[in-house]
Formats: C-alpha cells, structure tokens, sequence
C-alpha cells in the first residue's frame, strides 16, 4: 500500500513539530494552572477540577513513560536524590502553599492555615520523592538496558 | 534507511568504540548507534562534528548511491 505523502517538507515537518511541541506544553502548563486557581477559588472540592486531572493525569503519564522507555530523564535536571529532593520539595512547597491560602481565605486562622501548609507539604513531598525514586530507578535500568543492546550492536557486526 | 558502514569503518579505522566516537561529539551512544544501524539521520551541524572527529568528509560518510536514498 502507498504511503500518504506529506504536504509538508522537512523543514516545514520541524516548524510543525515545534508549534505541536509548544501546542503539547502550553496545554499542560494551562491545565496545572487551572487545576491551581480552581483548587483555591473553589475550597479544594475535586469535583471541579476533576475534568482536568483527567486530561493531565493520562497526559503526564504518557509524556513520563515514552521518555523512560527512550532512556530520556530531562534536558537539564539531573536523575538523582538531591535533584529528586529539590523537586519534590518545590511540589509540596506549591501545593502547601495553595492549601495555606485556601484554609486562610476560609477560616481566618493563621495557625490552622500554617499547619495545613505543613500536613500538605509533608503529603505531597514524600509521595512525590518516592514517585521520583522510583521513575530514577526504572530510567537507570531502561538506559542501562539500552547500553548493553547498543554494545551487542556494536559487537555483532 | 540503509546502514551506515562508512561510519562504522572511519571509526575502526580511528580505532574508535561507539562510546568515544559519541563522547568526542557530545552525543550518548545510543546516537551513534542509531545513525550506524540507519535508524537515525542526523543533523548537518552533528553530521560535520562525525566528520570532524573521524577525519573524513562529508561525502565520504554520508553520501548515498541514488538507489539506497529515500524520499
């Protein structure tokens, strides 16, 4: 069967990957946005930012495991335990931070609201170290998987 | 895409690994395997870096007979 030819030529094929590229992070960007002024607008109820979560969660999933069985971690960030601590530390710090405001707009209290902060920044940072500890560990292996194939290669012929 | 042997045996030549040839070009190794097997066509500006390294031209490992190039 003949393929369909393109209407686009290699470097049109590259501008459009680009704008897919841009298109793929501004959609996932825009998301985590939402998900972060409706969490605080609407007091935390899931309910309304359930729509989101199930566009982002199977989107992250997708983009994280196509990249760890190309043996790709991140342009910049290094896979490892001081990295994987700054991040997760970042994550909670965000999302303890969305918690402070949203217990403090309800409630007016500012210890109640400083503890929330606390209960949700331990809540999110330990599962997302072990998360990130353990996406490491599979992309160590899948990388290491990839080595020894490129050296049978290499060996082979 | 055909295989690149002429990468394959400027490298011999230079008694090169895969590994050292990627790490004089910045690249993992994984690249330079995937342009050896021809599964990967890599960019001019790495194309000149290969040639660079392995001391050949341009022509010399990536010119195509018609018959092996595809569209």
């Amino acid at each position: 069967m003949k393929k369909n030819k393109s209407n686009l030529d290699e470097m049109q094929e590259m501008k459009l990957l680009k704008i897919e590229h841009n298109g793929c992070w501004l959609a996932f960007w825009g998301l985590v946005a939402a998900i972060v002024i409706q969490t605080v607008m609407d007091s935390g109820d899931f309910r309304s930012i359930a729509g989101e979560c199930f566009v982002l969660i199977p989107l992250s999933l997708y983009i994280s495991i196509a990249c760890i069985r190309n043996g790709i971690w991140d342009r910049k960030l290094k896979p490892n335990a001081s990295t994987n601590l700054l991040v997760s530390a970042v994550a909670g710090g965000v999302v303890g931070l969305m918690w402070f405001v949203t217990s403090y707009r309800n409630y007016h209290k500012l210890a109640g609201s400083v503890a929330t902060f606390v209960f949700m920044f331990i809540f999110v940072f330990i599962p997302c170290f072990a998360i990130l500890t353990v996406t490491t560990g599979f992309y160590k292996k899948r990388k290491n998987q990839m080595e020894k194939q490129a050296e049978l290669d290499e060996n082979e012929e | 895409m055909p295989k690149n042997l002429a990468i394959k045996v400027a490298r011999a030549e230079k008694d090169l690994t895969q590994k050292e040839l990627a790490d004089a070009v910045g690249v993992s190794r994984q690249t330079i395997n995937a342009i050896e097997k021809g599964e990967y066509n890599p960019t001019i500006k790495l194309c000149r870096k290969i040639c660079r390294v392995l001391e050949k031209s341009l022509d010399n490992l990536f010119w195509e007979d018609d018959e092996n190039e595809e569209e």
